[in-house]
């Protein structure tokens, strides 16, 4: 029985600090660890080297849906999905995995880290709450975030159609001509 | 029937494959499988195989591989997209991590 719970909070320990060093807040570490509020505030002055900081979790569902945000999380949840309902893995496993793999492309494509660890893990409790759906687009048939209930035949994904003023000029390309944010 | 250069390639390239997808399940099964799209028996299998067993499946002059490329149409409309806004990269890795 003793050895049986000792595991158990030596794997909540171990999840926390991965969480931590991937750069969760502590409302996230609150929400999926089981240890108290204590020890995690001391776990992550130790993984972290700071204090946690203070201040509340933005909860904002808008964000996901603004153009670079939206083709980020899409892809992240694209790849959660495939880990935690393809391959059956567990929640927190599929989730750490699926974040690594979206900071992987970030390392190998150059291209901005949009979607943090706690926004990530922020928009799947958004699905989870049934907030958020995935819609298919009609050009390149990928599955992209989306508010929930909304009608979605003729979607049209931020890639394939961009807003009018996206695209913020590329650092490695001299600019031809001004574009706006 | 003689050996031409090309199904050596071909035979070298399976035993390359065969052999890297060991490595990967050995170091990391799950992201493994992600990445080969492959599914739990056949990880398995491979995993557990002979160094005797390797070479005889990829000395067959089939390939063992198959692309895993997703619709071609998608993949077109992805690589072909005139709007430069900077995001074909992600674009494409989405594609790929849905094939």
């Amino acid at each position: 029985m003793t050895t049986k719970k000792l595991l158990e909070e030596l794997n909540q320990v171990q999840l926390a600090i991965e969480l931590i060093e991937l750069g969760a807040r502590l409302q996230v570490l609150e929400s999926e660890v089981s240890l108290n509020r204590g020890r995690l505030v001391r776990l992550y002055k130790e993984v972290s080297g700071k204090s946690p900081p203070k201040g509340m979790l933005p909860f904002s569902t808008d964000w996901f849906m603004t153009w670079q945000p939206n083709v980020h999380s899409s892809f992240f949840y694209n790849i959660y999905a495939r880990l935690r309902e393809g391959q059956k893995l567990e929640r927190m496993q599929a989730f750490i995995k699926a974040y690594k793999l979206y900071q992987e492309h970030i390392q190998l494509s150059g291209e901005e880290e949009v979607l943090a660890l706690t926004r990530a893990w922020t928009l799947v409790r958004f699905f989870e709450s049934d907030m958020f759906q995935l819609s298919k687009c009609n050009c390149c048939g990928l599955q992209f975030v989306n508010h929930a209930h909304t009608p979605d035949h003729d979607y049209m994904c931020g890639v394939c159609q961009p807003p009018s003023r996206a695209g913020k000029p590329l650092k490695q390309k001299p600019l031809k001509s001004r574009k706006e944010i | 029937m003689s050996h031409s250069k090309t199904i050596s390639e071909l035979q070298e390239l399976n035993l390359s494959y065969l052999m890297l997808v060991q490595k990967l399940i050995v170091e990391d099964r799950d992201t493994a499988i992600f990445r080969l799209k492959i599914d739990d028996d056949l990880a398995d299998l491979i995993a557990d195989m002979s160094a005797k067993e390797l070479t005889m499946l990829a000395r067959q002059p089939q390939s063992l591989l198959q692309p895993n490329l997703g619709p071609v149409s998608q993949l077109k409309a992805i690589l072909t997209n005139k709007r430069d806004t900077g995001m074909q990269a992600t674009h494409l890795a989405m594609h790929m991590a849905s094939a």
